[in-house]
C-alpha cells in the first residue's frame, strides 16, 4: 500500500512524494534526491534566463503558467514560444552570407549553432524535452506514420547530390 | 563529401515550397556534404534519433530545418543519406501540411500546464 510523504512548515503542509514503504530503499532516496538536484539546477538556469529577459527589455517572458518556457506574448495574449521564432530565423537566414562574414566556419558549425540556440530556447522549469514530446506525439499520429511508410516504399531516386554527371 | 538522395515524394514536397525550396534544399545538401566516412555530420547527431516510433520505422531519423521536419535514413559510415519525406509546417498555406502544428501547440500547452506529480519546499530555519 502506498503512502504520501508530507513536509510540514509552520504555514503549510505539502505532499513530498507518494511512496510504497516496502520498496523504499536507499537507492530510492538517492533517486529522489537526484531528481530534486536536477530540478534545482534547472531552476537556477531558468532564473538566469529571467535576468537576461529583464536586461533585454522584458520582451521574452518566462511565465509560471508555461513553466517558464521562453515566449513572446502576442496581442491576442497567446504565447509564441521563442524556439518557434528561432525556427523561423533558421528558415529565413542566408547561411552563405554568414560564411562570407566568417569564412573560417563551416556550414555545419553555423547550422549547429542555430540548432543549439533552438534547444536552449526550449529550456523550461519542468525539464520537458519539447522535441521528445513532439516525436512521441508524432509516433501516435496514424496519418503521419502511414505517410512515412508510403514514402519509404517510394524507392525511386529522383535526385542524387552531388551531381556527378 | 557524402551524398544525398531525394526520392520522388520528398522532391515533390521541396518543389511545393516554390522559391524557398531551393534554399531549403541547399541546407539539406550541405548537411550531407559536410559529413565524411570518418567524420560524423549534423545528420548523425544524437538528437536526430526517433525513440518513440514503431519498430519498422526505428531506423529513420529526423532533422529540423526551420519549421520543417526532414525524415531520412543513412549514416556517415555509408557516406550516403536518403531523404524520403518532409513534414512541412508552414502556417496558412493550403498546399503544405498546415496540420498538426496548431494541435501540437495545444498539446504542448496542456503538457506544460499539467499538475506537478511531486512538490518540495525549502526547510524553515527551525528545521535547519
Amino acid at each position: 500500500m502506498s503512502q504520501t510523504v508530507r513536509i510540514t512548515t509552520p504555514s503549510s503542509t505539502r505532499n513530498l512524494a507518494t511512496v510504497s514503504p516496502s520498496s523504499y530503499t536507499p537507492q530510492d532516496v538517492l533517486r529522489e534526491l537526484n531528481s530534486y538536484q536536477t530540478k534545482l539546477n534547472n531552476i537556477s538556469f531558468v532564473k538566469t534566463l529571467v535576468e537576461l529577459s529583464m536586461a533585454t527589455g522584458g520582451y521574452v517572458q518566462l511565465r509560471p503558467e508555461y513553466y517558464h518556457l521562453p515566449a513572446l506574448i502576442g496581442n491576442d495574449s497567446q504565447p509564441v514560444y521563442l524556439y518557434e521564432i528561432v525556427e523561423l530565423i533558421d528558415e529565413f537566414i542566408d547561411y552563405d552570407r554568414i560564411q562570407e562574414e566568417y569564412p573560417t566556419l563551416s556550414f555545419s558549425q553555423i547550422a549547429g549553432a542555430v540548432s543549439f540556440l533552438r534547444k536552449a530556447s526550449q529550456i523550461n522549469s519542468r525539464n520537458i524535452d519539447i522535441d521528445e514530446m513532439e516525436d512521441a506525439d508524432n509516433a501516435k499520429n496514424t496519418e503521419l506514420i502511414a505517410a512515412l511508410r508510403t514514402a519509404l516504399a517510394d524507392t525511386e531516386a529522383a535526385c542524387v547530390f552531388p551531381d556527378t554527371e | 563529401m557524402c551524398s544525398l538522395t531525394l526520392n520522388r515524394t520528398s522532391k515533390e514536397q521541396i518543389d511545393s515550397l516554390g522559391g524557398e525550396g531551393k534554399k531549403f534544399l541547399e541546407k539539406i545538401k550541405k548537411r550531407a556534404f559536410d559529413a565524411k566516412t570518418t567524420i560524423q555530420g549534423l545528420l548523425d547527431a544524437q538528437n536526430t534519433h526517433l525513440r518513440h516510433f514503431p519498430n519498422d520505422l526505428r531506423h529513420i531519423r529526423k532533422e529540423t530545418i526551420g519549421r520543417h521536419r526532414v525524415y531520412y535514413f543513412g549514416h556517415n559510415t555509408e557516406c550516403s543519406y536518403t531523404v524520403f519525406y518532409i513534414k512541412l509546417n508552414k502556417r496558412g498555406d493550403s498546399k503544405a501540411q498546415d496540420d498538426d502544428n496548431p494541435q501540437f501547440q495545444d498539446k504542448l500547452r496542456a503538457g506544460l500546464a499539467s499538475p506537478i506529480a511531486d512538490t518540495y519546499s525549502e526547510p524553515t530555519e527551525e528545521q535547519i
